[in-house]
């Protein structure tokens, strides 16, 4: 009845399919080359701010769970790890201008830089409510990337499930240590 | 008052709108579906947002044809003593304003991405024990949301036509929007994965284009119809073939020197005045009345009207034709 094939689509269409397929190796790639440039450089930037126990300050070293995911996570890359401290606010508005690779923070799904920021998927989930506050269900916790660098991001996402099991018995380990 | 004589429906038009009344809760159902496999795939993100409105949005036009094949068929009474059957087209005007509302959202959210240099994440999930790229997850639930609005639009095609539907019609350029976004939207991850940020966004904007089109002559149309336009085809603004066949019938009446139409869309039916010009006054009431019933008999969707004697001089003052329109004066 209408014949109007949607030409300009299909041509869109292909054209990305083909994009695709040339760079398929790996699968999905940075837009900016996050992964890329940081193993140009041999170190890691990682923004940190203070969040006992998920993140502790030890002079200008990091300690706590999410430093030493991203320690062991460098380590895999073979990388260096730059520690820089800060607010979460500053970490934030860093990685969306790419000057850091990642933020460890103790953040949580949901919270409000989430949307400006790759969040990476929860590596652990905190079912009790730990801690006041009124907040109920699971707090998950998650560690960040710049927005849309998903090479990057699926790398360190593999690498926090390997660790999934890690964090428990560190925790427990914490909390029986003075 | 006088109320309108009820429309007869014939049995072949009945089946074909309870056809439709299928469709279009199969159409709910599919759609409710795909929503459940976009929340399950999509997580937290933005595109969620866009896929969930754009499935509400797609819900208007099933609910507003089941609800208005609902009510048109009732009978003519005192206080609607034409019946009901312009809900049909209350109905057109909303869908295409859902599919107009569609076309405009996803521009907006599409040009506002690429205006905000915004870089869509897209991580991993676990499925069954594995850890996948989501985007593959994405494609699949996006490729399995192209299937039902494809073949669920080219099934309303028929008897939008049959039926001198528009909101069915409205319906079938929805279900095309939703499965060409579908489509578009698995370019645009693609792309993504391959580096090039911009790819979903502009993969979204051209197509959004297409929609808003789609959506423009829609509510161009219903407008118009609404104010009483001569009827038109389901799916253009040409002239009905109709109107040409009325006026055929008329003039080969032997008592009936002139005659014209003045007819609008009511929905399915059509309604209006026809003028005639007698050769003489000789027993003229039983001859209106022959040609009412004979316009009435020559297609179901005559549904109302009028056969009105009238001057040759009066006639000749009040009638104008389209460029396109055959035959003058009768000779």
């Amino acid at each position: 009845m209408r014949p109007r094939p949607p030409s300009s689509f299909l041509g869109f269409a292909l054209g990305a399919l083909l994009l695709a397929a040339a760079g398929c190796h790996p699968f999905p790639k940075d837009p900016e080359s996050s992964l890329e440039k940081a193993r140009r450089r041999g170190a890691l930037r990682v923004g940190v701010s203070e969040a006992p126990p998920w993140v502790i300050r030890d002079g200008d070293e990091a300690r706590g769970v999410e430093p030493a995911l991203v320690r062991s996570f460098a380590d895999s890359l073979g990388l260096a790890v730059e520690w820089r401290w800060g607010s979460v606010e500053e970490h934030a508005a860093a990685l969306e201008e790419l000057g850091l690779d990642v933020v460890a923070a103790g953040m949580t799904e949901g919270n409000p830089w989430t949307r400006k920021i790759g969040a990476t998927r929860p590596y652990y989930e905190e079912r009790a409510v730990r801690g006041a506050g009124g907040r109920r269900g699971a707090r998950r916790h998650v560690l960040a990337v710049p927005p849309g660098e998903n090479a990057l991001l699926v790398r360190l996402e593999r690498h926090l499930e390997a660790r999934r099991s890690d964090v428990e018995p560190y925790l427990r380990r914490r909390e029986r240590a003075p | 008052m006088i109320v309108r004589r009820p429309c007869e429906v014939p049995p072949d038009k009945r089946d074909a709108i309870r056809r439709a009344v299928h469709l279009e809760w199969w159409t709910l159902g599919s759609l409710t579906t795909i929503a459940v496999a976009m929340y399950l795939t999509m997580g937290s993100s933005q595109a969620m947002k866009t896929a969930w409105v754009e499935d509400l949005l797609s819900m208007v036009p099933p609910i507003l044809f089941l609800v208005s094949i609902r009510v048109h068929d009732e009978r003519p009474s005192a206080r609607f003593p034409y019946g009901k059957r312009r809900i049909v087209m209350i109905a057109f005007l909303g869908a295409a304003l859902a599919l107009l509302a569609l076309g405009g959202y996803l521009l907006l959210d599409a040009l506002v991405k690429l205006a905000m240099r915004e870089h869509p994440t897209i991580g991993t999930k676990v499925v069954f024990g594995h850890q996948v790229w989501l985007g593959w997850l994405m494609i699949a639930a996006l490729a399995y949301s192209i299937v039902p609005p494809a073949v669920l639009g080219r099934l309303k095609k028929r008897p939008a036509e049959s039926l001198h539907e528009k909101t069915l019609r409205a319906d079938a350029d929805m279900n095309k929007a939703d499965w060409m976004t579908a489509a578009a939207a698995i370019a645009g991850v693609l792309g993504v994965g391959a580096g090039f940020w911009w790819a979903d966004a502009v993969a979204a904007a051209l197509i959004s284009a297409d929609i808003v089109w789609d959506g423009v002559k829609n509510t161009r149309s219903a407008v118009e119809d609404l104010i009483d336009r001569r009827p038109t085809k389901v799916d253009s603004a040409e002239r009905d073939p109709i109107y040409d066949r009325l006026r055929e019938l008329l003039l080969g009446l032997d008592w009936v020197r002139d005659a014209d139409l003045r007819l609008r869309d009511e929905g399915h039916v059509v309604a209006g005045e026809a003028y005639v010009v007698p050769t003489d006054e000789r027993d003229l009431l039983a001859r209106l009345a022959r040609a009412e019933s004979a316009l009435r008999d020559a297609d179901w969707r005559v549904c109302d009207v009028a056969v009105v004697p009238m001057g040759a001089e009066a006639f000749a003052a009040r009638r104008q034709r389209e460029p396109d329109e055959a035959g003058g004066e009768r000779s």
